[in-house]
């Protein structure tokens, strides 16, 4: 089989980027919703939960030309099912399902079928109930149908370009978000990497590992959570834990790797550098403490986005592009099918 | 009947599933046998599911800018083993005639010079590309997927209404209503064997393959689509997927030294073949209409230097032109040799001075229809026809006779479709495929389209039509 189309590779890279992206903002809405219900302090809340939330999606800038005030409503509407956030989960989802649509030979039918459901279903509860439960339900219906498309990919698709091209796009963003979420919180609960942790941040440490997906993970380990260190440990370098950021840069080498010897792409020399160089960086960091792990993670998003211009370079040079013009889609829709 | 038909009607239509004394024709009786048992709410909820299989799987059809589910009815249509041999001869026949046909008026165009049809016919049809003139296609196959629209009249004839040879869709519902059908009503099942309709896209591939100008190993095939705004985009999709083979849109495609190439990851790849669902006139800015942002510039410089089929190739709108039509059962003679096996519904030229004054004067009794229209427009039912309607119709006759024909109107078969929890009669029509590779083969069955508004004899899906899954029986 011959190499794909450079937009149909691109198409797949951004649907596993976007059910990655709405995978990670139903955890933290779900999490952030459950931190703040015993503090009974609203402001407290909105300080410390809220705004950094939107920090973290990287999305302050919009958020505040939409809303005042980021507490639990704004928020939730924000990075929920707000049409005018491109990266709110109905948004991400909405993205994905169109890019699906056009990629839909090489997708497997479940796969298709599992992400047009989700996304039926999304857009009728949108303008359905309105309950506080509701993001714990919206959170768990996401994440079941991103684990779902996951398990229908991992199963069924054969391992060439197109599986490749999806595993890039997924772990691309999240060695992207883990590190915003390192960064934000970190700077947060200890600006000075030394403090102490006191009873209301060890609340919040628990809540950066639910976030992160680690909780469970860390309690195995039994990793003492007052040392800041080994935790930083399991989501930075642990190359066995599957959100921490260097098990991701591992994975995104490793489809980068497996597409140039599959033969559909030519190189990815520049990409496999700058994976190989943010990688050895961390690890090497582990044993100098000079640098704080809030400007580790800082470098760490800004690595990733260059690996992300890499990689369009080498695999995307030929795509025409996402969307079409206005004339040309009027053009398209004209087109009989007698 | 049992209360599911208890309101059903004949009313001095033929009707696919009773005899004229309400009885179960032949084909039919084990159906009926297996339906009459059925209470409305088992019947209901099979259809409920069958809806919700063509929303999740995203088969839609989309009219008036929105996106609607294909309506599917669960009753399927029957047609016996002897009945489908006679028309599957006569589809093989009339597409191989057409095909010659092509051949010919682009090339050493006898059928002019022996006064099979008129010059002015020919050069006045829309789909007339004078850019292909003198061109040969690969193999000189002209038409390598059509789609013929097939009525059954009052009396039960099979009669030809009209050819689709440019860009016919609904192959991809043939096969996605059997998928349901075995779904949700396996019970039909009982005691028929049935000829199956999965091998369709491979057919195509075939026919396809076989277009290929290079011998040098397997074709490489693409699926071009204007894009997901089409309203058939999900067929598309479908056929590319089937296949195997890539769906490209025209921005995926570049020429270069007048060889088609694919944009792909790893750089250009060559392409033999293109399955084209654009129009003619789109495929091309360079050579066809410079304002397309469709087409590909300069693929008809390849498509003419030999290096790339076009499927079906560019100005086969001649032989699906309403008017030229008329002239098919001499064409058939003229390149065969042989009887016409299938009928046609009889047509006036409005070109023609006595048809014409027939016609205006018979406006109510005719149906018009424009001779480059398609999917239900353009079209008038005179019985059906406001006399506004009717008066609009014969300005346009008058203004530009060449532009529409006139038929008799008529009345189309019925069948049951399920309708709020009873069956009721409505028209139906029938659309097999037609696939020609190094021969024509017809896919067993096709698309039948239901009308679903009582009484209406349209039953395009751009107009709101639905479908039926359609059954060749083995024996």
């Amino acid at each position: 089989m011959s190499p794909m189309l450079a937009r149909v590779a691109d198409n797949l890279y951004w649907i596993a980027r976007a059910i990655e992206r709405a995978d990670t903002y139903a955890r933290l809405l779900e999490v952030s919703h459950a931190m703040t219900r015993e503090s009974g302090d609203v402001s407290y809340g909105a300080r410390t939960v809220w705004e950094p939330l939107v920090e973290i999606t990287g999305d302050m800038e919009r958020f505040e030309q939409l809303f005042h005030v980021a507490d639990e409503e704004s928020v939730v509407q924000f990075l929920a099912t707000s049409p005018d956030n491109p990266n709110s989960i109905t948004s991400c989802l909405r993205r994905a399902r169109q890019n699906a649509q056009s990629v839909r030979d090489l997708l497997p039918t479940d796969v298709w079928e599992a992400l047009n459901t989700v996304y039926l279903e999304l857009a009728e509860a949108e303008t359905g109930n309105d309950d506080r439960e509701r993001v714990y339900l919206l959170s768990r219906q996401v994440r079941r149908a991103v684990a779902l498309l996951h398990g229908l990919i991992d199963g069924g698709m054969r391992r060439d370009g197109s599986w490749y091209f999806l595993r890039l796009g997924r772990f691309t963003e999240r060695a992207e978000k883990s590190a915003r979420l390192l960064e934000v919180k970190y700077r947060l609960l200890l600006p000075d990497d030394a403090a102490l942790i006191g009873g209301v941040e060890l609340h919040q440490w628990r809540s950066l590992l639910r976030s992160a997906g680690a909780d469970e993970a860390s309690r195995r380990l039994d990793v003492d959570l007052a040392s800041p260190r080994r935790l930083a440990q399991l989501l930075v370098t642990d190359d066995r834990f599957p959100r921490s950021v260097v098990y991701c840069l591992d994975q995104v080498a490793m489809a980068l790797t497996s597409l140039v010897a599959g033969g559909d792409i030519a190189e990815a020399d520049t990409a496999l550098t700058l994976v190989g160089q943010t990688r050895a960086a961390l690890i090497a960091a582990e044993s100098l403490p000079s640098q704080s792990l809030a400007e580790r993670m800082d470098r760490v998003q800004r690595q990733c986005n260059a690996i992300d211009e890499a990689v369009a370079l080498s695999c995307f040079a030929y795509s025409p592009g996402a969307g079409m013009e206005g004339t040309q889609r009027a053009q398209a829709a004209r087109q009989a099918q007698n | 009947m049992s209360v599911l038909f208890a309101d059903y009607a004949l009313s001095g239509y033929y009707d696919e599933m009773f005899d004229d004394d309400a009885a179960p024709r032949a084909p039919y009786a084990g159906l009926y046998g297996e339906v009459e048992h059925l209470e409305a709410g088992v019947f209901t909820r099979k259809s409920d599911l069958a809806g919700a299989c063509y929303l999740n799987e995203g088969i839609t059809f989309s009219h008036h800018g929105q996106e609607h589910p294909f309506p599917f009815d669960l009753l399927p249509r029957l047609i016996s083993a002897a009945e489908w041999r006679r028309l599957e001869d006569g589809l093989r026949q009339r597409v191989t005639a057409l095909d010659r046909f092509l051949s010919d008026a682009y090339g050493p165009q006898r059928c002019l010079s022996d006064g099979v049809i008129p010059r002015s016919l020919l050069t006045s049809c829309k789909g007339y590309i004078r850019e292909m003139v003198g061109i040969t296609p690969p193999n000189d196959r002209w038409v390598h997927v059509a789609g013929i629209d097939l009525v059954r009249d009052g009396a039960g004839e099979w009669r030809v209404l009209e050819d689709n040879l440019r860009t016919p869709s609904g192959i991809s519902y043939v096969v996605q209503n059997r998928n349901f059908m075995r779904r949700v009503f396996p019970e039909a099942f009982a005691g028929y064997a049935v000829r199956r309709v999965d091998n369709a896209p491979m057919m195509l591939r075939r026919a396809l393959a076989a277009a290929s100008p290079v011998d040098v190993g397997p074709a490489r095939i693409v699926v071009l689509t204007p894009g997901p705004m089409n309203a058939a985009y999900y067929e598309h999709t479908f056929l590319a997927q089937q296949m195997g083979v890539p769906l490209a849109e025209g921005r995926d495609l570049v020429v270069r030294g007048r060889r088609v190439y694919l944009k792909t990851t790893a750089g250009y790849e060559p392409v033999d073949v293109i399955y084209r669902r654009l129009d003619d006139w789109f495929l091309d800015p360079v050579a066809l209409r410079q304002d397309s942002l469709l087409g590909v510039p300069g693929l008809i410089g390849a498509y003419r230097a030999g290096n790339v089929a076009i499927c079906t190739a560019p100005g086969t709108g001649i032989a699906d032109d309403k008017a030229v039509y008329a002239y098919v059962p001499r064409l058939i003679r003229y390149y065969l040799g042989e009887e016409p096996i299938l009928k046609q519904v009889p047509t006036y030229l409005l070109e023609d001075h006595d048809d014409r004054e027939h016609v205006l004067a018979n406006l109510d009794s005719l149906v018009v229809k424009a001779v480059d229209g398609a999917g239900g427009y353009g079209i008038m039912i005179g019985p059906h026809a406001s006399s506004d309607e009717r008066r609009e119709f014969a300005e346009r006759i008058t203004a530009n006779p060449r532009g529409y024909i006139a038929q008799d109107t008529v009345t189309l078969s019925r069948a049951p479709v399920f309708q709020g929890g009873r069956f009721a009669a409505r028209h139906i029509d029938l659309r097999p495929f037609v696939m020609f590779g190094e021969t024509p083969e017809v896919v067993p069955g096709g698309l039948t389209r239901v009308a679903l508004t009582e009484g209406s004899l349209v039953v395009n899906s751009s107009q709101g039509g639905g479908s039926k899954d359609t059954w060749v029986l083995e024996r």
